[in-house]
């Protein structure tokens, strides 16, 4: 318990503390003085302190605050004078020669902060390379996350991922159809290759859950008891289905909550499992929560999932009348398998295919044209993996291009700086330097040059990672937007910047060691590293390629974007609400989902900002069709019957027409009198009236709808002809379409038009209305109509917006890569220009030498540009990405290669002048 | 005659300090405070800052220590060189015609009239 040690480590800790204060200084002052400073400090410190050994707080502390403002004042001090001096060039106090240790003079970390200042010396080039690096690595980073996240990476909570398999049904060999019930039934009875088979429904289904007073919608997936087996996942709380729960239907409503809804909806709360769960005007036991981040295995979640058994409280009606052999409404898009260990995904697919073919026998279950393929399980549902996988592809390729852009600049920075410091190589060389520490020193400056890039690019990867999120639209289902910068990603940008880093710093090395020495010296053969040149030149030329060729992909894009928007769709989609109301959430369908329709049609009516309401079975322009059976048009020839077969139909409500501005051209719209017990009617589009009966007018004329397993005949008269529109997709020819009264054809889940005052807000309005007339009938969805119509150019949108910025930022790092170039090609040469202007070159021509030189680059790198350009643009129209323009479009390559030229021009054109300024007596007289 | 403009105070009194001997950092720093009566303090940062000034005009330079293990122990030692020895000379001269011109004008002041 004495004092004296504690003083001691006081001392020491006081030591180590000015030992730091000290590095305000400038090395070479620290190196001169920082020993002598250091001890007279620790004098000072115990002086303070044999002095009052009971020094009062308020000595220390004046004492530490005298040290410490000295210390970075003089020290700061010290370095402005050092600057002014070097500045002047006069020598600073020269450091003793300090023996180093073996350790310290071939140390990286030597190397490394040696590397720093240098870089710190030149402020424009190394924030340049960073800066371009750092984009190109947060956007290459940024787009693998989200490849990873689509193709790469099961989705978490899923064990033992790659023996999960989907079960897709091909006809012919094509597609991606559906499974009847029945048959995966008999399957999962007999299969020996699958360890778990479940049915699911095709996506989530929107349900109701009461709540005090109203209504809130949630989503719900129906799935085999298996289903969680499958996956291997576990719950968080309670437990998962019993196999008796999903056999006798609709006995036992229990469901599974998702972690996430659990989390967001009851907070977590243990006591769901004590309390029943309204949902569709059923109560269900909730039993179970599963663990945290599963929702499946795709990107699409769910908030719960309830028996196959209790299907039927998702469709109004009874589950054994759904899940019957036989009826449309058995068939399942998905099913999902867990193989069994060391059994494969084609034994699994011959086994069932085997079982199928017997099921074959009752054509009600299996057509004979049906075979099923087990393919591997993944994030993306499986028919839309190839669509999507070309998309992120391009997306890869595009931001790979600017890494390679911007690895190539700063390629062809470090390059002219090795050509600048080869005399400084040569010097250090010819002083006794090995050469494989002047190539290690070169590389470590390069990967610290990469190292910083990635740590600057690591904040601007996580914004990414918020903003392309944010960038989805929205979905009749929830999905699993967030998009983690996982260790692979990390380990991708890594990797690039390692490579690319290596790579591009070991040119440069190899450059600086095999130049011959005393040329080196001599200092004038810096021009003559022929293939140094021509590697930069090809850098550059491949810079204004490749920004080229995604400025022109971008223009692409753009031209798409501006030619739909302008292009007329046919529908007025200003100040348009599109609200999706699905009526199985309170058990109406059939006529009952009519007469609920009608009740809430005539309520919206009386809301004083709404202009005009309708309501159709379907969205246009989602990509998907829908028809209410086969038609037989008496008389027409088979040319009719084959162009009648690109017909689709939509069922719409009197309104309609008018909520979406299509205007009738003939006849009359729909009226309340069409209704179910009346005569069947139809309003046909131009296109098909034109097919069916050329020159004539369709009004009054009938066709016949084929229906049902026993091909029952309806005749349908048409009463009106209404204008043509788009129906699938911007980009289709003109389709026959026709509408059917809704009344006549009654569906649960319509689309609703409201047409209100311009900016009116009727959201919450609308909501109102609608829980007056049922209060528990939840709105699915409500968005503008232009929205629910731009989801359709999403890709277009964001590649776009992805190649734009890409390729603009492409444009500008090739233009500072030419400028780079010319002008160090300027200071190379100026003996050479000071020579020819005093032989009598004028000042233009010297300005026409270093334009032509950097002109026939931008000509070579242009020429590849657009080749590329024109391969890409073929690639992508081969995707049906782009619509109503050319993937040669005349004028995006013609306008973005004129500007491709500016910014070129621009870039050469300072060096030019600077050649053109030179002095020839005082260049030449220079040593 | 010196055109030099006079010294600082601190840089008089470390030249002053040395000129009696050799010493390293932390001695000078003493014998200049009790030298000044106390007026002029120095602590490391400054006393450092005034030094490396006089080495890079030539007036001080680093000595070898002393053989005395208990002295080495003490760090650099920093001694007077022949440029700082003139300059000190410069100032004693430069003090003698000011206390001259004292004496001369305000005899009030006078403490030895010799």
């Amino acid at each position: 318990m004495t004092a004296a040690p504690r003083t001691d480590r006081e001392s020491a800790r006081a030591g180590r503390l000015y030992a730091r204060l000290l590095r305000a200084y400038p090395a070479a002052y620290r190196a001169r003085f920082g020993r002598a400073m250091r001890e007279t400090f620790a004098h000072e410190h115990a002086r303070l302190h044999d002095e009052s050994p009971r020094a009062t707080r308020v000595r220390r502390a004046a004492f530490w605050i005298v040290t410490i403002t000295q210390a970075v004042w003089f020290g700061l001090g010290e370095r402005l004078r050092a600057r002014r001096r070097a500045a002047r060039g006069v020598p600073m106090y020269t450091a003793l020669p300090a023996p180093r240790s073996v350790w310290a003079r071939w140390s990286m970390l030597g190397d490394a902060r040696l590397a720093l200042r240098l870089l710190a010396r030149q402020p424009l080039f190394t924030v340049t390379a960073v800066a371009s690096l750092a984009v190109g690595l947060a956007a290459s980073t940024t787009i693998f996350s989200l490849a990873d996240k689509l193709f790469l990476s099961p989705a978490p909570g899923i064990r033992d991922a790659a023996r999960v398999v989907d079960l897709e049904r091909t006809t012919n060999g094509r597609g991606f159809g559906t499974i009847s019930f029945a048959a995966l039934q008999e399957l999962r009875a007999r299969t020996r290759t699958l360890e778990a088979l479940s049915a699911t429904s095709r996506s989530p289904i929107a349900l109701s859950l009461r709540v005090d007073g109203g209504s809130e919608r949630l989503y719900g997936l129906a799935v085999s008891a298996s289903y969680f087996d499958v996956f291997g996942t576990r719950p968080a709380i309670g437990r998962f289905f019993r196999a008796e729960e999903d056999e006798a239907p609709d006995a036992r409503p229990v469901v599974v909550l998702s972690h996430r809804y659990w989390r967001e909806r009851f907070q977590s709360d243990p006591g769901v499992l004590s309390r029943p769960l309204h949902v569709n005007d059923t109560a269900f036991d909730v039993i179970g929560v599963a663990e945290p981040g599963f929702e499946g295995p795709t990107f699409i979640g769910t908030d719960l999932w309830l028996p196959m058994a209790m299907v039927g409280t998702t469709r109004g009606r009874p589950t054994a009348e759904l899940l019957a052999a036989g009826t449309d409404s058995a068939l399942w898009r998905r099913a999902v398998g867990r193989l069994k260990p060391g059994v494969t995904r084609e034994m699994a697919e011959a086994e069932l295919n085997t079982l199928f073919d017997t099921l074959k026998r009752d054509e009600r279950i299996v057509p004979a044209s049906h075979r099923i393929r087990v393919l591997p399980s993944g994030t993306l549902p499986a028919p839309t993996r190839a669509p999507f996988a070309a998309f992120v592809g391009l997306l890869l390729i595009v931001t790979g291009g600017l890494l390679l852009i911007a690895c190539s600049n700063v390629a062809g920075m470090l390059l002219a700086r090795a050509s600048t410091r080869q005399r400084e190589m040569a010097t250090r060389l010819a002083m006794g330097a090995g050469r494989g520490r002047l190539v290690s020193q070169l590389l470590v400056e390069t990967v610290v040059l990469f190292a910083l890039a990635a740590i600057v690019a690591a904040p601007l990867t996580l914004w990414l990672a918020q903003v392309v999120p944010a960038l989805m639209p929205a979905a009749p289902y929830p999905l699993r937007g967030d998009l983690p910068i996982g260790l692979r990603a990390l380990a991708f940008a890594g990797g690039a910047a390692l490579v690319t880093g290596l790579v591009f710093g070991l040119a440069p090395a190899r450059h600086a060691l095999r130049a011959d020495l005393a040329h080196m010296l001599h200092g004038r053969s810096a021009t003559d590293g022929r293939d140094r040149q021509r590697l930069r030149h090809g850098l550059v030329a491949a810079q204004v390629a490749l920004s080229l060729a995604m400025v022109i992909t971008a223009g692409l894009f753009v031209r798409t974007l501006q030619t739909v928007s302008r292009m007329d769709a046919g529908f007025r989609t200003a100040d348009v609400e599109v609200v999706t109301l699905d009526t199985t959430t309170v058990r109406a369908v059939g006529p009952e989902a009519a007469a609920l329709m009608r009740r809430i049609e005539e309520r919206l009516r009386t809301l004083p900002a709404i202009e005009r309401v309708g309501y159709s079975g379907q969205a246009p322009l989602q990509g998907g069709s829908f028809d209410l059976g086969a038609l037989r048009i008496p008389g027409a020839g088979p040319e009719i019957v084959e162009a009648l077969q690109e017909t689709d139909w939509d069922v719409v409500s009197p309104g309609y027409f008018g909520a979406v501005g299509l205007p009738i051209l003939a006849g009359r719209a729909f009226t309340p009198e069409d209704r179910a017990a009346r005569p069947l009617v139809a309003i046909v589009n131009e296109t098909f009236a034109r097919l069916v009966w050329p020159g004539q007018s369709a009004l009054g004329r009938q066709f016949m709808l084929v229906k049902g397993p026993a091909n029952d005949e309806r005749a349908i008269e048409v009463v009106g002809v209404v204008k043509d529109a788009k129906y699938r997709s911007f980009d289709e020819p003109a389709r026959p379409f026709i509408y059917a009264p809704f009344e006549q054809h009654p569906q649960a889940g319509a689309e609703w038009f409201i047409k209100h005052a311009p900016g009116a807000a009727i959201g919450r309005e609308v909501r109102a209305a609608i829980a007056v007339v049922q209060p528990d009938l939840p709105v699915v969805m409500m968005q503008p109509f232009a929205d629910t119509i731009a989801i359709g150019l999403l890709p277009q949108r964001l590649a776009a917006w992805i190649a734009g910025v890409v390729g603009l930022i492409g444009l500008f790092l090739a233009g500072l890569g030419l400028y780079g170039l010319a002008a160090f090609l300027v200071t190379q040469r100026r003996r050479e220009i000071a020579i020819r202007m005093a032989l009598g070159a004028s000042p233009a021509s010297v300005r026409a030498l270093v334009l032509g030189r950097a002109a026939r680059l931008g000509f070579a790198g242009a020429i590849a540009g657009l080749l590329l350009a024109a391969a890409v643009g073929r690639f992508i129209a081969s995707q049906r990405l782009l619509v109503g323009i050319d993937a040669l479009d005349p004028l995006t390559f013609a306008l973005l290669t004129l500007a491709l030229g500016v910014v070129l021009f621009a870039a050469s054109y300072l060096p030019a002048r600077s050649a053109a300024a030179t002095e020839p007596a005082r260049t030449l007289q220079a040593p | 005659m010196d055109t030099r403009e006079p010294l600082k105070p601190a840089a008089f009194h470390i030249l002053l300090a040395l000129a009696e001997r050799d010493s390293h950092g932390y001695a000078v720093m003493q014998t200049v405070r009790d030298q000044s009566g106390g007026r002029v303090r120095l602590q490391t940062g400054s006393f450092y800052r005034h030094l490396a000034r006089l080495i890079d005009e030539g007036m001080v330079a680093e000595a070898a220590a002393p053989r005395a293990a208990e002295s080495s122990r003490r760090g650099t030692h920093y001694r007077l060189t022949p440029l700082g020895r003139r300059a000190l000379e410069d100032e004693r001269r430069y003090l003698a015609d000011v206390m001259a011109a004292l004496n001369g004008l305000r005899p009030a002041l006078r403490k030895d009239p010799s």
